[in-house]
């Protein structure tokens, strides 16, 4: 049963956020409030009211009625929510036509612009002639507002609607539906795994856990006062609640593992465009047993540096030494480089194969060097599996068993098997739960207190930051914006971009204020 | 899409598209093209000598002269690479040589079979596409419906019965017992019908599952989950969207099968004795007739090479994506 017994009220012109794991019945609930659960699925109702303009109380038999004239959806992924092979135009006819009864192109395209520009989408006209992979993340999120709105809904379910975007894109998104709910009356309702999105944008909280709501109240009396223990567990899992970093005192003689001089590289944009800097004349050193941090947003320029850092991309500019020496290119100079840096990526569920036992996938780097015997390789990979506190047994389960904490736990494990001197984490957590991420931010925390290798982080979460990072650099545009100890930079931001982005991060301060906060006040 | 634009895409796109695919058509062409010659000349089997053994059987041996005039008139007497060479700038010409076998000219033995196999292809083809779209979208309509339990079996069905056998089901079904339509060699539309369907049947199979396959893979897009949560009635979604994305795959494989269908229709017309492409290919490989089967074969690549080059640029304007290839840059 993936959601059981569940009441809920969402109150007109308010927020009303629903939280918990993944897994735990949040899409579950949108879907069955729009009738659109999979045919194997059941649902029950005691009762479903709509409430009307005058705000008389509707029953309804059949949800599906309320789909897009009564309630608007917000999806989570902005990339594949749009028909990719049509016009933003054409988006917007087809629901005035077939939603509206508007058949006139003219009136049509007169009102898919007002809709546009009451979203804050710049160049509308040129934007109705683009197509939607033309358009950036957070565009695409508003013209999605736009046309869940399209029915003129009285209730917008929003689902995860910013967990794919930047931290900054993030803001303007939830600033938007605030003001939108605000301005016309609307109720939203807010699906998100993040508690602080919750905690600022919210007045009421339901705390989901396997299908059940846990706690529910206003959100300043269920964070401030948590009763069920998982919120109280939610609570304590938040990336700021993590211990700050000591200061890092570099051995001495210092040991640089990894360094960037005045490294670059650009890519040939499309038709007379100016050449993309991808990455411009980053420096960067990476000291033994130090974790430097590379944040900014999609488009910065990260995954770039890491490319190169890395040796999967050549530098077009600049030297890359590592351990003082300049990288090669070549088999032997990779193999070399593959034995002291490792990778751990986003999305472990992609990253490893599923067909192969997962002791196999662990010794599978020492297998590509010739490690040891078979016998020994195995019983390495269950020492790994030890050391990121797996169980010995999953060495014989295979990546489908495993859920997405678990799977990145054997994506460490891999990556620590041919013992590297740095590990480049790419968004290491990004793709988990809270509470999952809490545990395996720790996780690496002792690894590289036991082990004493360097960390390469990539992340748009400032709270990961924040706890993992000795060094951070603020890239933008390809370039460094920023850089210095990650208090200074966190406290003391220099740069207006920076600040922005610091800025930009939602948190649960207000939560930790010891005075008891008005509900309503906790969303600004 | 690529990052590294050629000269011609910088310049315009939509050129440098077009010249490269018309680039891969000359390619294919000239490929089958340089195999085919290889296959048959260059291969130690003496073309003259089956062709005199051939003439002269029963009429006694023949002199060294008459074997010398005869490779001197086919042009036998050259070296492989000029011949090679020759022989496509003939071809490009559209002169197709002499027929060993019968010494007329290729182009009238092509000519006067040709127009059979491609009416018999295109109405092959004329059947297998509507009717392999229906089947899909019938089936594909529900994910998970009975409807569509019980039809996703039936192109792995239809896979799975012999070309040749289907032929000889149907002509014992509609020409001998019930007498519809003339059992072999017959003309006109009425001739068509049974070969077409028996061609057309098992190319429609991988149609329909790959189409299927798409449309079950289209409707489980987010933006098909959202736009039914816009309101709008499954019929519009399904037919103007969840089709037309799942298309697109389909009409690749639509441009492979005009192959498939090519090569089926050997099976086919020897199955209904119809004269064809299909039916002169058997007969000219049998007394390596090698000029006849060179001009069949390039012909082939041509066909399919053609429709491919067509597909490939009808692509650009049903999917905005590939549109501007290397212009990734958002705006």
């Amino acid at each position: 049963m993936a959601v059981d017994d569940l009441s809920l009220t969402v109150p007109a012109g308010c927020t009303v956020a629903l939280v918990g794991e993944s897994g735990s019945g949040k899409s579950t609930t949108l879907h069955a409030l729009l009738g659109m659960t999979p045919r194997s699925a059941t649902v029950g109702y005691r009762l479903l009211e709509v409430r009307d303009h005058a705000g008389t109380a509707l029953r309804v038999d059949d949800p599906a009625r309320l789909r897009g004239r009564s309630i608007g959806l917000i999806p989570q992924d902005p990339v594949r929510a749009l028909d990719p092979l049509i016009r933003v135009e054409r988006h917007f006819a087809e629901l005035h036509r077939h939603l509206l009864g508007i058949s006139g192109r003219d009136e049509s395209r007169q009102r898919a612009l007002d809709a546009l520009e009451a979203v804050g989408v710049d160049r509308a006209p040129l934007r109705l002639r683009q197509y939607p992979h033309e358009l950036s993340g957070g565009l695409r999120q508003r013209l999605l507002i736009c046309l869940a709105l399209v029915g003129e809904p009285r209730l917008l379910l929003a689902d995860e609607p910013t967990s794919n975007l930047d931290t900054s894109v993030q803001r303007r998104i939830l600033d938007l539906l605030d003001h939108l709910r605000a301005q016309r009356g609307l109720s939203v309702l807010l699906v998100t795994h993040d508690l602080a999105v919750a905690a600022e944008r919210s007045a009421e909280l339901v705390v989901m856990r396997h299908g059940r709501v846990v706690e529910a109240g206003g959100t300043a009396t269920v964070l401030g006062d948590p009763q069920a223990p998982y919120t109280r567990q939610l609570l304590a899992s938040a990336p700021s609640r993590l211990p700050a970093r000591p200061v890092f005192r570099p051995h001495q003689p210092p040991r640089i593992l990894l360094e960037a001089r005045e490294v670059g590289k650009s890519f040939s944009g499309g038709r007379r465009t100016e050449p993309v800097h991808a990455v411009a004349d980053v420096d960067l050193q990476l000291h033994h047993g130090q974790t430097v941090a590379v944040v900014g947003e999609s488009g910065a320029g990260k995954s770039t540096l890491l490319r190169l850092l890395t040796g999967l991309e050549r530098a077009d500019r600049g030297t890359i030494l590592v351990d003082g020496r300049p990288l090669g290119s070549g088999r032997t100079a990779r193999a070399g480089l593959a034995r002291r840096v490792q990778l751990v990526y986003q999305n472990p569920a992609s990253s490893l194969n599923p067909a192969l036992p997962i002791g196999r996938i662990i010794a599978e780097p020492l297998e590509a060097h010739r490690v040891g015997s078979a016998a020994a390789r195995s019983r390495r990979a269950r020492a790994l599996l030890e050391q990121v506190e797996l169980p010995e047994q999953f060495a014989l389960r295979r990546p489908p068993q495993l859920s997405g904490g678990q799977l990145q736990r054997v994506a460490i494990a891999r990556a620590l098997a041919l013992e590297p001197e740095v590990v480049v984490l790419d968004e290491p957590v990004s793709a988990l739960d809270q509470v999952v991420q809490h545990a395996l931010l720790r996780l690496l925390l002792s690894l590289q207190r036991r082990l004493g290798m360097a960390y390469l982080l990539v992340s748009h979460d400032m709270g990961v930051v924040r706890a993992m990072a000795d060094e951070a650099l603020v890239m933008r545009r390809g370039r460094v914006e920023e850089r210095g100890a990650t208090h200074d930079v966190f406290t003391t931001p220099t740069s207006p971009y920076t600040r922005a982005l610091l800025d930009a991060v939602p948190t649960l301060d207000p939560v930790g204020d010891p005075a008891p906060q008005e509900e309503g006040t906790a969303h600004r | 899409m690529t990052k590294q634009p050629t000269g011609a895409d910088a310049v315009w796109p939509v050129l440098g598209y077009v010249l490269r695919r018309f680039g891969y058509f000359a390619v294919v062409v000239l490929a089958v093209y340089t195999l085919a010659f290889l296959l048959l000349y260059a291969l130690p089997s003496d073309p003259v000598a089956v062709m005199l053994d051939r003439r002269s059987s029963g009429a006694g041996g023949s002199t060294p002269e008459q074997i010398a005039e005869l490779r001197e008139r086919y042009g036998l007497d050259e070296p492989l690479l000029v011949r090679y060479a020759g022989m496509f700038g003939r071809l490009l010409g559209g002169d197709l040589g002499v027929s060993f076998q019968s010494g007329q000219p290729v182009r009238d033995a092509l000519g006067a079979v040709a127009p059979n196999t491609l009416a018999l292809a295109g109405a092959a083809l004329l059947i297998a596409l509507p009717l392999s779209a229906l089947l899909a979208l019938v089936t594909s309509w529900r994910a998970g419906g009975v409807v569509h339990r019980l039809l996703v079996n039936v192109p792995a069905f239809i896979a799975a019965i012999p070309a040749f056998w289907l032929g000889l089901l149907l002509l014992q079904v509609f020409s001998f017992s019930l007498r519809w339509v003339p059992p072999a060699g017959g003309t006109g539309l009425a001739g068509l019908v049974l070969p077409a369907v028996a061609l057309a049947l098992p190319v429609s199979a991988a149609l329909t599952a790959v189409l299927m396959r798409s449309l079950d893979d289209v409707q489980r897009a987010p933006f098909v989950t959202l736009l039914s949560a816009r309101g709008l009635r499954w019929r519009r979604v399904y037919l103007a969207h969840v089709a037309r994305n799942a298309l697109l795959p389909f009409l690749t494989l639509a441009g492979l099968t005009v192959g498939g269908v090519m090569a089926g229709t050997v099976i086919t017309e020897t199955v209904f004795s119809r004269s064809g492409l299909g039916r002169l290919l058997v007969s000219s490989v049998e007394v390596q007739d090698a000029p006849v089967v060179l001009a069949i074969a390039v012909f082939g690549a041509v066909v399919f090479a053609g429709m491919n080059l067509v597909i490939d640029l009808l692509y650009p304007l049903l999917d905005p994506r590939i549109r501007r290839p290397g212009s990734g840059v958002l705006a």
